[in-house]
């Protein structure tokens, strides 16, 4: 394999600018997808990329390419067109020079399973899942990734990485009066082949879970109590609140800004959520170092409902006189590094799920989102959910969404259950055209007042 | 060796992102994202393989090595053909300056300013792009496309806890007089006085106008039915329905691969089939699936263009741009007929509900209340619900101007504005 040090550009190779980095990288992907007993896709892929970005009187330039050879040529495109900025007032802090050598954190690299094995796994989970009685269609989905990179600043900041990623989806499609129920089980992890054979596991809660949906009723819209279980506050905490810390979008808007200014109070005293890389190096979302070169670390971003933190890049960190937080993530090297989540949890509370049961009386206990939109005003669409009448769960119900506003919602907790749970899904975060990210979320389960269901 | 077939896809995406954040131009970026895709039949078997450094043979070498694999297909690719040409290269944007795209940035800043009278900030992005896409098979298909696009989005912010008023705008084409700046801020100064108040509102059923933003978004679940892969496994409510009535006859959508105003238009798709322009629905009667040359063969019938090849190299079946009929009547003359309702101009949400049922449940991202014939409040916490199949059933009006939009999986899509009938409307 090629060395990709070999092509970094000589440190006087680069203009005068305020700053630059480029990022070198090579990744290798294999791809299987088994659908009721066919193989549909099964593909290799082979990318190399590359960028360079510069700093120039305040501007920002950045070029991405395919080929590593041009990486000279790109120095110049991308001081062009921080020049094309006509100056500006962009501006990095201090971060110091240093060198690093990160390894990927596996158990069987996928270069040393055979296609064969990887194909097995998929075909045999295919397998499983059709022999339920309720299922019609089933959908596996095999994906690993080996990313090499290397990256170099001004400061000297030199950083090598390989970094492994596993990514598997179990899909099982079944019917209910002819209408067409599916739940999958899935992950992303830094992981190796291991990740997807602990899958299998999985796969009777999620025909469980089928079972649950096709039994459901439609759910009835309207203003009730809702308990979230950990995966869909977690997806809240990022979807929702994550995303309004991120600090690229309030720091030059003084009116956001205000909105979120670090110690106001945002919430109830009973949220409190934080974004740490650091706790559990499986998880999608964690790293030793972002895309800038940044250590990474955990941020408290609301404490007992007051904020305490926001998410940075260097740039945003050093505008707005903040600490560096390690946030600055891109999809692959054909994009710029932009203000991201890593592993974004809820933290549990004190009272056991069957205790808010108890105290929530009536309302609708809600399981898993399958999607939604966040920032201020969120939507989120439930897998399934259960209509709670005297603290107890009865009947299961379907097809409805949670809404509301972030910052009545995040007043309206009235408490959080006192366990936690983690998920790093297949799908991946979405910013702009960078998608899909790998993060984790996730929480305890987390009492609501007065949501807004959107039901028939 | 046995019977072997394969084509290579290519695609080289240049793109240059002008990006002023809270009206200050921050970044300029130029991008390139390229790669071939191959498939490899071998013995009735599919491989494939992707990448960005592999030579040709080197590419189909790989992914016969897979094809040992993979899945028995049928499918005959086919042979060169007489395509339309389809021009949508301009080579005026391909020479745009980035100072010429800045100075349009500063344009609209400007504008909205002076036009609202604050000192709002307003983000704009506009993105030059070159893409150039080629085909070649073991029939001897060999064609290239290139293409061109300029798009321009900007929105405007003013903030406040718990109620966050964002009007955007969006405007595109292939070429530089495509795009007209000008009416950007026009709308972006007219939705946000419009919207200076907001208000909630009670549920009820009522007449809703849909933005020609917001259609696509409703269409979804008929774009989700339509795709061969499940007309093929008969996971499709459509899948039987051709030539019957599934919508208002007012209704007519077409796949238009030759339409002058879309980057997406293109002679061919990702899998070498001549591009043609096929009515989806016409006059609310179903006409046609969306079929690769493999779902076409699964079940019977032709391959009908619009197949797209991403990067992780199976084709599937899709359009090349979404583009609606007009109707009788400008969208002010719906708009004036309308005592009470809602204006939708775009939704957050699409796509959660039952899709393929036809289900939708949505949020209100951007839409105002009307009142006899005028738009009056901004609305918040609202949500529409329902079936596609039901409500597109009863199209009141269409309107005569249509607008430049786009679809969930962005393609582009040219829209006039529908009045819907009785739409399910939740407010909190």
């Amino acid at each position: 394999m090629k060395n990709l040090k070999d092509y970094l550009p000589d440190r006087g190779d680069f203009p005068p600018a305020d700053f630059w980095e480029v990022r070198l990288e090579t990744e290798a992907q294999t791809l299987i997808r088994v659908k009721n007993g066919d193989v549909e896709a099964i593909n290799r892929r082979d990318t190399d990329r590359g960028n360079v970005r510069v700093l120039y009187r305040g501007g920002w330039g950045f070029s991405s390419f395919n080929d590593h050879g041009d990486v000279r040529e790109h120095i110049a495109q991308a001081l062009d067109f921080a020049r094309s900025v006509g100056g500006g007032d962009a501006r990095v802090g201090e971060l110091g020079p240093g060198e690093a050598t990160v390894a990927a954190r596996f158990e069987r690299h996928p270069r040393e399973v055979p296609l064969a094995e990887k194909l097995d796994a998929a075909r045999s989970y295919d397998e499983l899942v059709r022999r339920h009685p309720r299922v019609d269609s089933a959908e596996v989905t095999y994906e690993d990734t080996v990313r090499n990179s290397v990256f170099l600043n001004a400061e000297g900041r030199l950083i090598e990485a390989e970094q492994v990623f596993s990514r598997g989806i179990v899909w099982a499609t079944g019917k209910a009066n002819g209408v067409p129920e599916s739940h999958g089980a899935h992950y992303r992890y830094r992981a190796g082949f291991e990740a997807f054979l602990e899958l299998r596991d999985e796969i009777p809660e999620m025909l469980e879970g089928l079972e649950e949906q096709l039994a459901a009723e439609d759910a009835r819209g309207g203003t009730c109590d809702v308990i979230a279980n950990p995966k869909l506050a977690g997806v809240f905490a990022h979807e929702a609140f994550g995303h309004t810390s991120e600090a690229d979008h309030f720091y030059r808007d003084p009116q956001k800004a205000e909105v979120m200014r670090l110690g106001r109070t945002l919430g109830s005293p009973a949220i409190s959520i934080v974004d740490d890389p650091t706790l559990d190096p499986k998880q999608a979302g964690s790293l030793a170092y972002d895309d800038e070169g940044v250590e990474g670390r955990g941020t408290v971003l609301l404490r007992d409902g007051v904020l305490t933190g926001h998410l940075h890049d260097r740039m945003t960190a050093a505008m707005l006189g903040e600490e560096l937080t390690g946030n600055a993530r891109a999809l692959t090297a054909a994009y710029p590094p932009i203000v991201r989540m890593t592993n974004t949890l809820i933290e549990p509370g004190e009272a056991t799920l069957e205790e808010l049961l108890r105290e929530m009386g009536t309302g609708l206990l809600v399981k898993d989102s399958r999607g939604g939109t966040g920032g201020e005003n969120f939507t989120f669409s439930a897998r399934v959910g259960y209509v709670v009448e005297n603290g107890k769960l009865t009947k299961p119900v379907k097809n409805f969404t949670l809404n509301g506003n972030l910052f009545t919602t995040l007043k309206n907790i009235a408490a959080c259950s006192n366990e936690q749970e983690w998920f790093s899904t297949a799908g991946g975060c979405g910013r702009g055209e960078q998608f899909p990210l790998g993060v984790s979320f996730g929480g305890p389960h987390v009492w609501i007042r007065g949501a807004l269901i959107g039901g028939r | 060796m046995g019977d072997r077939q394969f084509d290579i896809y290519r695609v080289t995406a240049d793109a240059v992102p002008v990006n002023f954040e809270a009206s200050t131009l921050t970044e300029v970026q130029g991008r390139t994202n390229s790669f071939a895709t191959c498939r490899v039949v071998v013995d009735g078997k599919a491989g494939y393989c992707t990448s960005n450094t592999l030579a040709d043979e080197e590419l189909v070498a790989r992914a016969a090595e897979t094809a040992a694999y993979g899945k028995e297909i049928d499918v005959d690719l086919p042979g060169p053909a007489a395509v339309a040409a389809v021009d949508v290269f301009s080579p005026e944007t391909a020479e745009l300056a980035t100072s010429e795209l800045a100075d349009w940035g500063r344009r609209i800043i400007d504008g909205v300013k002076k036009g609202i009278g604050k000192n709002l900030p307003v983000s704009v992005r506009l993105d030059k792009n070159i893409d150039r896409f080629s085909i070649r098979n073991s029939r001897g298909v060999s064609y290239d496309h290139s293409s061109t696009g300029l798009m321009i989005m900007a929105e405007l912010t003013d903030a406040r806890e718990g109620d966050i008023h964002e009007v955007f705008d969006v405007e595109y084409s292939p070429e530089p007089g495509g795009v007209q700046p000008e009416r950007m801020v026009r709308y972006l100064v007219d939705y946000y006085e419009m919207g200076r108040e907001a208000a909630g509102v009670a549920t009820a059923a009522m007449p809703v106008l849909l933005h020609p933003f917001a259609v696509p978004q409703f269409l979804l679940p008929l774009l989700v039915g339509l795709g061969g892969e499940r007309i093929k496994d008969g996971t499709s409510p459509l899948k039987d329905r051709i030539g019957e009535r599934i919508f208002d006859e007012a209704v007519t959508v077409w796949d238009d691969p030759f339409w002058a105003g879309s980057p997406g238009s293109a002679p061919f798709d990702g899998e070498g089939v001549a591009a043609r322009k096929r009515a989806l629905v016409e006059r609310g009667v179903l006409k046609s699936f969306n079929h690769t040359l493999e779902t076409a063969k699964a079940v019977g019938q032709e391959p009908t263009g619009g197949a797209s090849r991403r990067d992780d190299g199976r084709p599937t079946p899709g359009i090349f741009n979404l583009v609606m009929e007009a109707g009788d009547a400008p969208h002010e003359e719906i708009l004036n007929s309308i005592d009470k309702g809602l204006f939708l101009r775009y939704m957050a949400g699409s796509g959660q509900a039952n899709n393929l049922a036809g289900e939708f449940s949505m949020g209100v991202y951007s839409g105002f209340l009307v009142e006899r014939g005028r738009l009056t409040k901004r609305v918040k916490n609202v949500m529409v619900t329902g079936n596609v199949y039901d409500v597109f059933g009863r199209v009141a009006a269409v309107s005569s101007d249509r607008v430049n939009s786009w679809t969930d999986d962005n393609k582009f899509a040219l829209m006039p504005y529908v009045l819907l009938d009785g739409v399910s409307v939740a407010g909190g």
